[in-house]
């Protein structure tokens, strides 16, 4: 009832300003709360460069919904959005969701983000079976996630305990 | 302590220490019971926040991903505190979000939504509500309640537990003090003892027996020396009494010389009293305060007021209003210094009449020199006040009159100008009183009439009234001289005989008098000089008539005689003619010789005044008919021009008034002359000129014979008596007077 109740707010906020369905409003805001669980390596943030930047790779609504995230700040630091199209668009980012279209090129993808720390996030059930590190789903009418937790340890990125407390942790391809 | 009062030493010591002991304890056991709660609580609050902090970071994720079931697993871990009684999260906007609660917690209890952050202390349990945040940012809140039980429980075993170490220590200290007390209770017991024994036999030779060097010690010394004391003074007691009989019996005597002393004063009081009592004037006598203590008869005359009316009043009684409120303060002022008060006072009577009291109020004093009393002694003088503020108001008056006086008006007393007043200054030339007062009258008045107004101040002063009005002359401090008018009278002035001169300044009208009299003077001349004019006119034509006319016509004549010498003797008509011819030529003669000499007698010039009367008088009678009785004293006058043209005219206006108007048939004609005066009268037996006819303006003829004579200095008075004829009288000075100036 509550999650609804908020998303119903939410909805109305971003119809006035950006009509993009309310489901991916709720996921463009976990993207941006997720940068608070995650800790990147220390030289991920070059010095004196004070920008975390979120890539969406594919289209999709989500593009639309994170345009309520930008500009916000996270750990100090302020919310870029990047966009791709294709894969050999892709550049670096810290967080990088692959909508559904682009789902069918995930091996492709990861394997393009290979030693960039980025946080892969995937909207598709499964994807962190095969190797995102996070995977929306939807449980009871509320957006939940599952956690592949090797993927994120491999790209040297931790993860905060109160997130893995809400996530199903899955295990995924080594 | 009166539950105490009544008890024996002994159990009162006792009491006492119990009593101290205990109360000592409870409160030092209540104190203690205080700190321990303040400090469990403040332990558990400190507990309770890091509780809070914990459960708090544990929900961040929860909060944030929206996971409330995530919530209240974190929250059910407090399950392991059975302190905790209940705990709830809180959504950023203050919704419910996850909650825990101990099975006998009814969840009601809870705030629907989160409350305002901070600590609440209540009796039963104690709330923590804290925010949540991430990333510094505020998330979410976290609301705790604990329970105050178990803090109860523990409070009640650890009071339970002093009030047996209480009741314990009470026991002791009973016992102990019972033993205890003898060694302040022995010594007190047995000077009670001692004390009943002395009050019993009355034997102030026993002591008791000292017990060491404490307090009591000096209680028992200090009561043995009380006793020698007694001792003593029972002895000086009996020893005073006999002195006391003896100082009686002197006293005794004194008084007897005291009573016979006071009898001779009250005899003299008695006669003093009597002298105040028949006093005539209103005697008085109020005590310090101003309060009447007596009054004498003539005071009861004098206000109406009785004794018994006036006693105990103050002599407000009398106030009348007429003195202000400073003024009676002033006289208290006096009086309460010690100074005698004298004045006359504005009093009222009892039947509201006002008067005026010459008062003198004198303090009393008493052999110490206080003041006690106050006399005042009071005399009715309203009758002289009356007369006094009369005489004021007419003096005020006379002074204004004066002030305003345009006449100058000054006081001269002894030959001194005292007093002036301003219209005097005017006249004087004067800007200020003092350049006139202090001097002489005699410094203003003109030289000439010093002598004039010395009489008449003497006669002033001889005979006290007052002298009519003169003319004098004053000289003004600038020198100028002045005509005026001076009355003056005698007067009362400050006790002496002075003279109130009143000075008018008549110099005007004086000028406007010489005007009129020079403007009369000019007309008059005018009016002679035309007279003059005409008479030569006159004498001019008069000769001309007479001398041509009269030559023709005797040459007219002598030609028609020869005319009628040459005529033939048969023409006689023609003679006849000629002869009435010359018979009118003769006539017409006579008429131009009339003519002439009426116009000027030629008389008058070649044979003189005389001759012309003469003729005048005769040609008179023969043209009306009167009869003229002429008498002339001198025969002969030698007159210049003037004088006998002037006479000779006045007469004969006389005669043609005569004619004119008086109906008589005699006319007497008297002329007169001394060495001075020139007399003519014109005397007819006619009806006589009337008071109207007199003073008729226009009776030109009878002005003419008046101004003719002011010219010579002279005077005509015309009388008439009715039936009784007309009297003209004409009388000129021989020698002319100097003043008259003909004009040209």
């Amino acid at each position: 009832m509550m999650i609804v109740s908020c998303v119903g707010w939410s909805v109305r906020r971003a119809i006035a300003a950006n009509p993009a369905p309310p489901e991916y409003q709720v996921k463009a805001a976990f993207l941006y709360q997720f940068i608070k669980f995650i800790e990147w390596p220390a030289q991920t943030f070059s010095t004196g460069h004070d920008t975390v930047i979120i890539g969406v790779l594919g289209e999709g609504p989500m593009e639309r919904a994170l345009a309520a995230v930008q500009g916000k700040t996270a750990k100090g630091r302020t919310v870029a959005i990047e966009r791709y199209k294709t894969v050999a668009d892709l550049d670096y980012c810290h967080v990088l969701f692959i909508s559904s279209s682009m789902d069918d090129q995930l091996p492709a993808i990861l394997k393009r983000v290979k030693g960039w720390s980025a946080l892969t996030v995937g909207d598709v059930e499964g994807s962190a079976r095969r190797g995102a590190m996070i995977n929306f789903i939807t449980v009871e009418d509320a957006i939940r996630f599952e956690v592949n937790v090797g993927a994120a340890k491999r790209a040297n990125l931790r993860i905060s305990s109160e997130l893995l407390g809400l996530a199903q942790v899955v295990l995924g391809v080594p | 302590m009166p539950f105490l009062r009544d008890v024996p030493i002994r159990q009162k010591l006792a009491r006492i220490v119990q009593l101290a002991l205990t109360v000592a304890l409870g409160m030092g056991a209540v104190v203690l019971l205080v700190v321990e709660f303040q400090m469990y609580r403040s332990v558990m609050t400190k507990e309770m926040r890091g509780i809070a902090d914990v459960i708090g970071t544990n929900s961040r994720a929860a909060l944030t991903f929206q996971d409330p079931a995530a919530g209240e697993r974190t929250l059910a871990a407090l399950g392991a505190d059975p302190r905790v009684m209940a705990a709830r999260l809180y959504t950023k906007e203050g919704h419910r979000f996850a909650t825990y609660r101990r099975s006998d917690v009814n969840p009601d209890l809870m705030p629907a939504t989160a409350p305002s952050d901070g600590l609440s202390l209540r009796m039963r349990s104690v709330t923590v509500v804290q925010p949540i945040r991430l990333d510094g940012e505020r998330i979410g809140t976290i609301y705790l309640q604990f329970d105050m039980a178990p803090l109860y429980d523990f409070l009640l075993k650890h009071a339970l537990v002093v009030i047996a170490v209480l009741g314990l220590a009470s026991l002791v200290a009973l016992v102990l003090s019972s033993r205890l007390q003898g060694v302040i209770s022995g010594p007190v017991v047995h000077l009670a003892a001692m004390v009943k024994s002395v009050t019993e036999k009355d034997d102030y030779t026993v002591r008791a027996v000292t017990s060491g060097q404490d307090e009591l010690g000096l209680l028992t010394d200090g009561f043995n020396e009380m006793l020698a004391r007694i001792q003593e003074r029972d002895a000086a007691l009996q020893q005073a009494r006999e002195g006391l009989e003896e100082r009686v019996a002197c006293r005794t005597r004194e008084l007897q010389i005291e009573i016979a002393e006071r009898r001779r004063a009250e005899e003299q009081l008695r006669k003093l009293s009597g002298a105040v009592e028949q006093a005539t004037d209103g005697v008085l006598i109020t005590d310090r305060e101003g309060v009447i203590e007596y009054v004498n008869p003539a005071f009861e005359r004098l206000t109406g007021y009785s004794r018994d009316e006036a006693i105990g009043r103050t002599p407000r009684l009398v106030k009348s209003g007429h003195q202000t409120r400073e003024y009676y303060e002033k006289l208290w002022q006096i009086l309460l210094s010690g100074e005698v008060f004298r004045d006359v006072l504005v009093n009222r009577k009892k039947d509201g009449t006002l008067y005026f009291e010459e008062t003198v109020i004198t303090p009393l004093r008493d052999s110490q020199g206080a003041i006690t009393h106050f006399v005042s002694v009071g005399r009715d003088i309203t009758e002289r006040k009356q007369a006094e503020a009369a005489l004021a108001e007419s003096e005020e008056k006379y002074r204004t009159l004066i002030e305003v006086s345009q006449d100058a008006i000054f006081i001269n007393r002894h030959d001194h100008i005292v007093y002036v007043n301003p219209a005097t200054l005017t006249l004087l030339g004067a800007e200020k009183p003092e350049q006139v007062i202090g001097k002489s009258p005699f410094d203003f008045i003109h030289p000439r009439y010093h002598d004039v107004v010395r009489d008449r101040i003497r006669s002033l002063l001889d005979k006290g009234e007052s002298v009519s009005s003169l003319e004098e002359q004053y000289v003004r401090l600038d020198g100028t001289v002045i005509d005026v008018e001076v009355a003056a009278t005698s007067l009362t002035y400050k006790d002496g005989t002075a003279i109130q001169v009143v000075v008018r300044d008549i110099t005007e009208r004086k000028r406007a008098e010489q005007e009129v009299r020079d403007s009369r003077e000019q007309l008059r001349a005018l009016a002679a000089h035309l007279e003059s004019v005409r008479e030569d006119e006159r004498t001019q034509i008069s000769r001309e008539i007479h001398d041509e006319l009269g030559q023709l016509l005797t040459g007219l004549k002598i030609d028609l005689s020869w005319v009628a010498r040459q005529l033939p003797g048969d023409k006689g008509a023609l003679q006849a003619k000629v002869r009435t011819m010359g018979a009118l030529i003769d006539t017409t003669i006579q008429s131009v010789r009339r003519i002439a000499g009426e116009l000027r007698p030629g008389l008058l010039d070649d044979l003189g005044l005389m001759a012309a009367v003469e003729w005048q008088a005769q040609e008179f009678q023969s043209r009306t008919g009167i009869r003229v009785h002429l008498t002339a004293a001198p025969s002969e006058l030698d007159l210049d021009r003037e004088y006998s043209t002037a006479l000779f005219r006045i007469m004969q206006e006389a005669l043609t008034n005569v004619a004119r108007h008086a109906q008589a048939t005699v006319v007497y004609i008297a002329l007169k002359a001394d060495a001075e005066r020139l007399l003519l009268e014109v005397i007819d037996n006619g009806t006589g000129i009337t008071p109207d006819a007199l003073a008729d303006r226009r009776a030109f003829g009878l002005l003419g014979m008046r101004e003719r004579a002011l010219l010579l200095g002279g005077q005509v008075v015309i009388s008439g008596r009715p039936g009784q004829g007309t009297t003209v009288t004409l009388v000129v000075p021989l020698k002319r007077p100097a003043t008259t100036h003909p004009v040209g």
